[in-house]
């Protein structure tokens, strides 16, 4: 049982003091964060990598993974409490989860969403153990011009099954890998946009790139839209679900985890997209669809469940083949290079145990979610009477002092701002950073095994269609292309996006 | 001047298409001087220059697009306030410009109030609690993160 044996290892790295104690303050400072209204996962994540710098590797990614989880956990209780998604994949929760915290249902929503959710991470977690092996051992059998089909394909699928308008998410994938770009080319050693600044000579900083578009971004849109006032809280009531309400949960659930697990795997799949194919389904199935939208308990089981199956399963392409599914994902491999460690096909021999140990921190780290939302749960209801006024100022001082750590530079925080503004920019002429951020994460490592691919076929651009897996990849991307130009799949897109 | 704003909103997407076509020209002088190369030998202004030419080209689709469409237009969903941007803008610049001659302590302050700036209809009793409270978690900070920068005074 060679498993077993991994998971014997991951137990060696996860159940030490350290290891469980890294593990809780993950989670712990996720759920705090992810809490907090107005501050969803990706911006956590960004505000808190630099917090992780002085810790060995294997614990800085077992607090990493934590806060990710974490705060997915706590997007959740913002979006039944206040009926604010702190990302994408809580919009749905919020559209039954509200409902039934306006009937006083709060109770049973935060239960059977913190139940389903725990239930979907740990199969999500167990589907990871067992295809990481198999999949890494495809990846290491990879060539240059399958590795470059294979990130085509995780950009276009990313592209695609993202929101607002493909052509702007398109030449943001294609500037956020002119942004990957910046710095010593080093093949020929010629300094590449870097505008004659000897700090941008090793490349953009992730940093300050994921940190100004997505967490100073996020404060000024909010305070552009709100002025800084947010809704009214709803009391919980009663804690327990009714056993109507579990005999409706528990087969949504169940359908949710099904669904958030195959989405996560797939390029470009991710929580958020789960989430809506779940609630999608749940309405289709139901005897009454009409009870949806009005607290429908179905519509948060499903979805909540979906989104944290897609959540664990997200890691599998990205750690096992270095491809990132959304920008959470992308946010998570720009910590692990920060750490020292490439994600890809050799993870899992050249660092097993940071691996391993990952896997298993994150089943300790489930449970301590389940036991840090249930009972606790009045603590966080207490952060979120803070009101966003005072949130907002908390968060640039935490990010400033963050950001400035990484390199002692106030360089890092000139950078900072100013991606932070052109974000804001962006947005609102409907171009979405997401896609930006997984180009520049991806940007050299294309061009490289583009550059290698071509110096093979000695300049023949067939080779990409000549080699059986990348003509197979390269066909799925141009199917995906494609469903752009159906007509029912724009209009499922459009409702995703409305909603 | 409301006027012709109204007008240019309607026309989003070619004001769009229009800005990715000048970002491509720019990146392209930019990268004026990187050696192309060829396709068995790829420069390093290769890559950069196919992806400014993908970028150019959607510029035009979107232009394109624009003038095809005809009807009324979606509203943007995001709007901007040059309140928050300038204020926030100004609060990390401030802090940026002082840090290494003031220290930690003094620029935070001035990155709090300035950012406190962004809503409108602050009390003062309200920024002096804010400029309190933040000084406290940042004193923490100093102390978990290990920050190089002295709390008061220059660097």
């Amino acid at each position: 049982m060679e498993l077993l044996d991994h998971l014997a290892l991951g137990a060696s790295v996860a159940l030490t003091l350290n290891g469980l104690m890294y593990c809780f303050l993950g989670v712990l400072i996720g759920t705090l964060i992810g809490v907090l209204p107005g501050v969803g996962p990706v911006s956590t994540i960004a505000m808190l990598i630099p917090l992780t710098y002085q810790l060995a590797p294997a614990e800085g990614l077992i607090m990493i993974a934590g806060i990710y989880y974490g705060a997915q956990y706590g997007g959740s209780t913002t979006a039944i409490l206040l009926n604010i998604p702190g990302e994408t994949s809580s919009i749905v929760t919020c559209l039954d989860g509200h409902p039934m915290a306006k009937q006083g249902r709060a109770g049973p929503a935060l239960v059977v969403s913190a139940v389903g959710s725990f239930f979907a991470g740990v199969v999500g977690i167990f589907l990871t153990a067992a295809l990481a092996v198999p999949l890494a051992y495809i990846g290491a059998s990879f060539g240059a011009p399958e590795y470059f089909a294979l990130m085509l394909l995780g950009l276009i699928g990313a592209v695609v099954l993202a929101q607002g308008s493909p052509l702007k998410a398109i030449a943001m994938v294609a500037v956020g890998i002119m942004i990957g770009l910046v710095g010593i080319d080093i093949d020929t050693a010629i300094w590449r946009f870097t505008f004659g600044l000897p700090n941008l000579a090793d490349g953009l900083d992730f940093v300050p790139v994921a940190v100004g578009l997505f967490g100073i971004a996020d404060v000024v849109r909010e305070l552009c839209k709100t002025d800084g006032k947010l809704g009214k809280l709803s009391v919980i009531g009663r804690w327990m679900p009714t056993r109507d309400d579990v005999k409706r949960a528990v087969p949504a659930s169940l359908r949710g985890t099904v669904i958030g697990s195959i989405l996560g795997i797939l390029p470009g799949g991710g929580a958020g997209l789960a989430s809506f194919a779940s609630y999608i389904v749940e309405k289709k199935i139901a005897r009454d669809p009409s009870r949806f939208g009005k607290g429908a308990v179905e519509g948060v089981a499903g979805p909540e469940s979906a989104n944290n199956a897609a959540a664990q399963t997200n890691f599998i392409p990205m750690l096992t083949l270095g491809i990132p599914a959304n920008a959470l994902m992308a946010m998570m491999m720009g910590a692990l290079t920060i750490h020292g460690i490439q994600p890809g096909p050799h993870l899992l021999t050249l660092n097993a145990s940071v691996f391993w140990g990952l896997v298993i921190s994150m089943l300790v780290g489930n449970i301590m979610l389940l036991i840090i939302n249930l009972p606790l749960i009045r603590i966080w209801i207490t952060l979120l009477r803070i009101p966003y006024r005072a949130i907002y100022v908390g968060i640039l001082v935490f990010t400033v002092i963050g950001v400035y750590t990484v390199n002692n530079s106030v360089i890092d925080v000139y950078l900072t701002i100013f991606f932070g503004i052109v974000g804001v920019v962006l947005y609102r002429f409907g171009f979405e950073p997401a896609p930006l951020l997984l180009g520049f994460v991806l940007g050299k490592l294309m061009e490289t095994n583009f550059r290698k691919a071509l110096i093979q076929s000695g300049g023949d651009y067939m080779i990409f269609v000549e080699r059986p897996i990348a003509l197979g990849l390269l066909i799925v991307a141009v199917i995906l292309l494609a469903m752009l130009l159906w007509p029912r799949f724009i209009g499922t897109r459009k409702y995703m996006s409305a909603t | 001047m409301i006027h012709a704003l109204r007008k240019y909103h309607r026309h989003e997407d070619m004001f769009c298409g229009i800005a990715m076509i000048l970002f491509s020209i720019f990146i392209m002088w930019v990268a004026r001087g990187y050696p192309v190369g060829n396709a068995s030998e790829m420069g390093p202004g290769y890559f950069p220059r196919a992806l400014c030419v993908i970028v150019a080209f959607l510029g035009g689709v979107l232009i394109v697009g624009d003038l095809l469409k005809s009807g009324p237009r979606d509203e943007p969903e995001e709007r901007l306030k040059l309140r928050p941007i300038l204020a926030i803008g100004a609060s990390y610049i401030a802090f940026a410009l002082t840090l290494n001659f003031i220290g930690l302590l003094p620029a935070l302050v001035l990155l709090i109030v300035l950012s406190a700036l962004a809503i409108p209809g602050r009390k003062f009793w309200e920024v002096v609690l804010l400029v309190v409270a933040m000084q406290a978690m940042a004193l923490s900070m100093w102390y978990l993160v290990q920050i190089s920068v002295p709390l008061i005074g220059k660097a």
